[in-house]
């Protein structure tokens, strides 16, 4: 009685050498006496190197690689923080269109003006003066504005109760600053350094008064999600024009459903991006990639 | 300079040991992840994700290729990303029509009769579910080892194995029905 065909697995096992020796050894012995399966294992062997002949493809457009960047800022000497990027732009920056964030996203929003702000790298919990809860109804937020505590003008003084979601340990952040022309500073902070999809995300972005004190045009302090083409604004000082005394401090803070942008929160690389409109024109922005993972 | 020395100085903060690195294979790269997700776009996010990945995760590259390495960073992302769709379809569309995949653009040294078979060949791919879609790829294209897929796909050796040889199998169906003698190129 002859012996049995070889399964598919076996041959396509054995064109990997990915059996054991004894069972490799039996499907070779195999292969040399049966003319049929030796054909099979031929077009096998034809549909494998098929693949593996597919040309590389060219990239649409250059990687962001921007990211190196803090690589080549350490090897220079200067300062630099863990996976960041930021740019001053000067004059107005494109507009960018206010897009629809998820259902899924439920964003709360906090703006605080304080003496100090996150001091030593940490968050500060006492010093959070707002806080709105902002579940979008039918999918879509409109963009938000900010509250604070009253201490700069051109924000309203409503009182709102603290909220502790805000509070991030101070090992697990991620965070950069840029000095703007007039000497001021912003941050961009967000808690946790990644996340798996849909994991609450805090972001912050922070300014810090320059030595002549800073004035903030009316659009104030934005933050978005990116991702591509597709932005969300998560949150938003506009409607005043408030002056920063030196050293003075205003934040702008959202918690993110970490992927969510238009839909079910995703995995990938998404841009959070602060935006200061200063009131002599300038505009001072911070971006960084954030990586989100898979649930 | 050979990749050991490249990604030495990777681990050392040099980014422009990386930038040498990527330039070398990224069309590769892309065309891995380009055939695994079947969209240029997400591809191309794909590829930004494993960049961030590769980079932050050099120190854990334990000699060889860095190709091999990098390939299988890409593999593992756009197999998360298959997962997020929750689907495992071909890629068709609404109307059950594939959606084909863009066409490869000749290389100096292609021919027409070149394309028309990397065409059929991503055709054929593209008529398979995602899993067996991306263990092929995994495997043939990107070169990845059964325990480097299992640990990827999160199953058994044997799985890989079961699913690679399906997958196989239907590939081979499904480019002989496109074209019966498309595979005496490759024979």
């Amino acid at each position: 009685m002859p012996a049995p065909h070889l399964t598919d697995e076996q041959l396509s096992a054995h064109l990997d050498r990915a059996l054991a020796e004894d069972e490799s050894a039996s499907v070779q012995s195999h292969l040399e006496d049966c003319a049929e399966c030796a054909a099979r294992r031929d077009l096998l062997r034809a549909t494998s190197q098929a693949v593996a002949d597919l040309p590389g493809e060219d990239l649409p457009r250059p990687l962001d690689l921007t990211f190196l960047r803090q690589a080549r800022e350490q090897r220079t000497g200067a300062a630099a923080s863990r996976g960041f990027v930021a740019r001053v732009i000067h004059g107005r920056p494109p507009v960018w269109l206010p897009t629809a964030v998820a259902a899924a996203a439920v964003l709360i929003l906090a703006v605080t003006i304080a003496p100090r702000f996150l001091p030593g790298g940490g968050a500060s919990r006492g010093t959070t003066a707002g806080q709105e809860a902002l579940t979008a109804p039918n999918g879509a937020t409109a963009p938000t504005q900010g509250n604070g505590s009253g201490a700069a003008p051109g924000l309203d003084g409503s009182a709102r109760k603290p909220n502790s979601n805000f509070v991030a340990p101070r090992d697990a952040l991620a965070r950069k600053s840029v000095t703007a022309p007039d000497g001021s500073t912003v941050s961009i902070v967000a808690s946790p350094p990644e996340a798996p999809s849909g994991l609450p995300t805090l972001v912050v972005v922070k300014v810090v008064a320059g030595p002549t004190g800073t004035a903030l045009a009316p659009q104030g302090v934005d933050l978005f999600i990116g991702q591509g083409s597709r932005q969300a604004r998560l949150a938003t000082s506009a409607g005043g024009s408030p002056r920063l005394k030196p050293g003075e401090e205003i934040d702008v803070s959202g918690q993110w459903s970490a992927g969510a942008l238009d839909g079910q929160p995703t995995p990938g690389t998404y841009t959070v991006t602060g935006r200061v409109y200063l009131a002599d024109g300038e505009v001072v922005e911070v971006t960084l990639p954030y990586v989100v993972a898979g649930a | 300079m050979q990749d050991e020395e490249l990604v030495e100085r990777c681990r050392q903060g040099d980014g422009d040991a990386f930038e040498t690195l990527l330039a070398r294979d990224q069309s590769a790269f892309f065309g891995l992840a380009v055939r695994m997700l079947g969209d240029r776009d997400e591809a191309m996010d794909a590829l930004q994700d494993s960049c961030i990945k590769a980079w932050r995760g050099i120190g854990e590259q334990r000699g060889g290729p860095f190709r091999s390495w990098m390939n299988s960073i890409v593999a593992r992302t756009c197999v998360d990303r298959i997962r997020a769709r929750r689907s495992q379809s071909p890629l068709e569309d609404e109307d059950g029509r594939v959606i084909p995949l863009p066409d490869p653009r000749p290389g100096p040294e292609s021919t027409a009769l070149r394309r028309d078979r990397t065409r059929a060949i991503e055709r054929g791919l593209n008529r398979l579910s995602a899993d067996h879609r991306a263990i092929v790829l995994m495997r043939d294209l990107s070169g990845m080892s059964y325990e480097e897929m299992a640990e990827c796909l999160e199953v058994p050796v044997g799985t890989v194995r079961s699913r690679l040889a399906r997958a196989r199998g239907n590939l081979q169906v499904e480019l002989l029905r496109l074209d019966p003698n498309i595979l005496e190129a490759y024979a």
